[in-house]
């Protein structure tokens, strides 16, 4: 396979968004949609035809214009970079289904919608930093627009503060990047890595603008980098996922902050600097402590589930942080699952609001028997983040804590969120399982169960809509059929990543190989890895015993799993008590301003200087 | 060293407009005047190397770093385009809120959400 | 808001200039200081004066809002198909095909138009009370 094809995976959302645009200027043009849809065919396709080299450990490079290495713009394509486009194609069709269900879009959305996609290629693919700075920008500009989109004024408040956090970061990496350049006179990833082993050495003097010393330079790239992936600080995720349209929070919370997390991997990785692993391992489980007790006190379903991607990222960071091998694939995986599943639940969760018009969970519940199919997917979604088995949530889950075995502090504050996120879910699920209540006020017993098919059967009953719901301003009058097929896929790889684990870690460990992380050795969960193609390895793990070698015969996580479940539920019994009611609205009145929001950058980035000069 | 010193300053004062402006205007210009600086920084580092533009007609070698320019120009369009999503979100904000003011605009989320 | 006769008779003279000095920049921008971007912007600068010294009625007269949009939406296009052109004469994406400085020359003056147009929409969206766009 040839490498100068890996530019169509930039070219191909870019030329995309542009047939959209057509459709702005002509609207009688109707192209925006199967513009989209078509981005998303030829991509997937181009993704295919480089798999079978990237299994091998090819790594495929090119430069724009035909120029020498170095001197012109490098793009690289190796098996992170092919794992995160492959993430970002599989959460970017049900995204795109959702919104075609949801309709009102017009061809603007398309066109930032392909612009983000766009983007994050290029982030992945970026050989040197400036590409990298570019990239990034232009997924910020769109992430930005696609969350005040609605124009509602949560959204708008929420997009500028992200923005302008996003910004400021942005302007420390272009410090960061000119510390670089000043010295070495090159751009590229290469060069970064001589720069930084020489620079790194603790012999080096400080000169006289002491400022200029390398892990500064550090601080600086991966804090503005940081930014986007909400690490330091976190503050602008919940609102900005919390108030953006349903398909976009589900976009956003699944594959940008990822993405942006794997150029901060890469760059770890490359430049094997362990004082920021410390960093992220601690960082990472405050952070996922921190994210659960907000998200429990929370009413607004959005905002909580924005929290939970705040704490789940959080598990990321320590699972890469902890730098064992098992720790390192369970992030990855991790970074899969979450998007799998966080994806789902927030398009199920929107769906919901959708229909009813409400997002608190004090004023509506119990929706079970409106949407019965969706109360499956809903809770498939929440199993998954619960770390329940056969989900996918498991796996990683699992991973991550069995790679944490050295670190008990950063153990057990994540088994503590752990604990937290069954709690959280469990209220969260009061959407559906609880007494039906809508505006507040208990339906009970005037709702009517809906026709067998879900898929298909438009929202409004013909004459027998009960009261209080046919007089409800915001039903919905469409038929939702591709939001449901969006969701199913979902759902369907929820399972399939946690039924075929055996086979996700070999394959992730596998397309690791590229880069510097020593592969998991194989007999963890009990079966001996097929070397070699992929088809082998797959049929290996569909055998059922490998399965239940998996799942059901590794004793200390399933006890641990129980364990968490049964510590949840009791949590959650105490926040639904009178007392945790108070408690939850006491911890609701604190808040950061903006102000110190923008100080919490700064003060993160002195952080992680004083760790990286520490490193040993 | 003066004009080190000079960006600097520039940069400290740009940083210190936005974390501590009340108004949500002045701190998309502090925003602005911070990646000025880190322009001006880039540019004046490369302008040290050579006195000429860096176009290449005839046997010109004596030019400045191209590099820094290329880099500052993308720089510079990327400002733009953010100073400008940034100006058209506080408009619908000023709308929606009535206000620029960051207290006023927190304190009536605050209200709204209890 | 009332003109004064020096606004009226200097922004009417004057845009004219800056708007020859804008397609100047643009199409020299290969071989002295200047460019694509640079050039649109001074392009955009032009009719911004005809925007906030005459109001706007004056300039849809002179260049209508519909060929702006145009202009902006096909200019992306074009910047697309001149890399393609490299790519399908088989030198790869935005390689210079011809001589040298064909390529850049075409794309600079795509940019320009593309950046000129750009600039003048947003400021009109802004100044006028309508909503963002890029």
């Amino acid at each position: 396979m040839t490498s100068d094809a890996i530019l169509l995976f930039t070219v191909i959302p870019l030329f995309s968004s542009f047939v959209a645009l057509i459709e702005k200027a002509i609207p009688s043009l109707k192209v925006a949609k199967p513009a989209s849809l078509a981005s998303f065919f030829l991509s997937v396709l181009l993704l295919g035809l480089y798999g079978g080299g990237i299994y091998e450990g090819a790594v495929y490079s090119k430069v724009v214009g035909g120029w020498p290495r170095g001197i012109g713009i490098g793009q690289e394509l190796d098996g992170i970079a092919w794992v995160a486009l492959a993430l970002v194609y599989l959460i970017y069709l049900p995204v795109l289904l959702y919104s075609f269900s949801e309709g009102g879009y017009d061809s603007r959305y398309y066109f930032f919608l392909l612009l983000l996609q766009g983007g994050m290629a290029g982030i992945v693919l970026a050989y040197d930093v400036f590409n990298l700075f570019v990239f990034l920008e232009i997924t910020g500009i769109a992430a930005y627009v696609l969350i005040g989109y609605q124009k509602k004024d949560r959204a708008l408040f929420a997009g500028f503060k992200y923005l302008m956090l996003s910004s400021l970061g942005i302007t420390l990496f272009l410090i960061g990047v000119f510390l670089f350049y000043r010295d070495t006179g090159s751009l590229t990833y290469t060069e970064l890595r001589t720069w930084v082993q020489e620079g790194m050495v603790p012999s080096k003097p400080i000169t006289a603008l002491a400022w200029i010393s390398t892990p500064f330079a550090l601080a600086t790239l991966l804090a503005g980098i940081g930014v986007r992936t909400a690490f330091l600080p976190y503050t602008w995720l919940p609102d900005a996922h919390g108030f953006a349209p349903h398909p976009i929070s589900a976009s956003l919370s699944g594959v940008v902050i990822k993405v942006s997390f794997l150029v901060v991997w890469k760059l770890i990785v490359l430049l094997e600097l362990s004082g920021a692993r410390q960093f992220l391992l601690w960082m990472g489980s405050a952070i996922a402590l921190i994210g659960v007790l907000r998200a429990l006190t929370q009413t607004d379903v959005k905002v909580l589930l924005a929290w939970h991607s705040v704490s789940q990222m959080g598990y990321i960071f320590a699972g890469f942080g902890a730098g064992t091998e098992t720790a390192t694939v369970g992030a990855l995986y991790h970074m899969v699952s979450h998007a799998f599943f966080k994806a789902l639940l927030f398009l199920s969760v929107g769906t919901v609001i959708l229909f009813t018009g409400e997002r608190s969970l004090k004023r509506v519940a119990g929706m079970r028997r409106m949407f019965p199919y969706l109360t499956v997917l809903f809770a498939v979604g929440a199993l998954s983040i619960m770390g329940v088995p056969p989900f996918v949530g498991y796996v990683s889950k699992s991973l991550i804590f069995d790679g944490l075995q050295d670190y008990p502090i950063p153990y057990w504050l994540l088994f503590a969120a752990s604990v937290g996120t069954v709690a959280s879910f469990t209220k969260l699920s009061l959407l559906f399982r609880g007494s039906p209540m809508l505006e507040g006020k208990s339906t009970e017993g005037s709702v009517r169960p809906r026709g067998s098919s879900q898929k298909g059967s438009s929202m409004v009953e013909s004459t027998e809509t009960t009261s209080g719901l046919d007089t409800h301003p915001a039903l919905h009058s469409r038929p939702f059929r591709s939001g449901y097929l969006g969701m199913s896929l979902l759902a369907l790889f929820c399972v399939l990543g946690g039924l075929l684990g055996t086979y996700g870690i070999q394959f992730f460990s596998t397309i690791l190989r590229g880069t510097s992380i020593p592969v998991v050795p194989a007999t963890l969960y009990g079966s001996a890895p097929p070397n070699g193609s992929i088809a082998p390895a797959f049929q290996e793990s569909l055998k059922l015993t490998n399965m239940a070698a998996f799942l059901w015969l590794n004793g200390k996580e399933y006890l641990k799993t129980i364990a968490t479940l049964l510590l949840g539920y009791g949590v959650y019994r105490f926040i639904v008590s009178k007392r945790g009611k108070e408690l939850q609205a006491w911890a609701n009145r604190l808040r950061i301003s903006f102000d110190n929001q923008l100080g919490l950058l700064l003060a993160g980035v002195l952080l992680l200087l004083v760790f990286l000069t520490l490193q040993s | 060293m003066i004009a080190l010193l000079l960006i600097a300053l520039l940069f400290l004062v740009s940083l210190v407009g936005i974390i501590l402006s009340k108004n949500l205007i002045r701190k998309v210009m502090a925003l602005n005047m911070l990646n000025s600086a880190v322009i001006i920084l880039f540019i004046f580092f490369g302008s040290l190397k050579g006195t000429h533009a860096p176009i290449l007609v005839g046997d010109e070698t004596d030019i400045v770093d191209p590099v820094p320019q290329a880099l500052m120009l993308t720089a510079i369009v990327v400002g733009i385009c953010v100073t400008a999503l940034a100006l058209g979100f506080i408009y619908k904000l000023y709308e929606r809120y009535g206000t620029t003011e960051l207290q006023e605009i927190e304190q009536q989320v605050h209200r709204n959400d209890q | 808001m009332k003109k004064t006769n020096i606004l009226d008779v200097v922004s009417r003279k004057l845009s004219p200039f800056i708007l020859l000095f804008g397609v100047y920049l643009v199409t020299f921008g290969h071989i002295s200081p200047g460019g694509g971007f640079q050039g649109g912007v001074a392009l955009a600068s032009g009719l911004l004066l005809i925007l906030l010294a005459q109001g706007p009625a004056v300039l849809k007269r002179t260049f209508s809002l519909e060929g702006i949009s145009l202009v902006e939406v096909f200019g992306y296009g074009l910047f697309l198909l001149a890399g393609l052109a490299g790519f399908l004469w088989g030198v790869g994406f935005l390689s210079p095909i011809l001589l040298p400085p064909r390529t850049i020359f075409i794309l600079n003056i795509v940019i320009g138009a593309k950046v000129g147009a750009g600039i003048t929409l947003i400021c009109w969206h802004l100044f006028l009370e309508g909503e963002d766009s890029e």
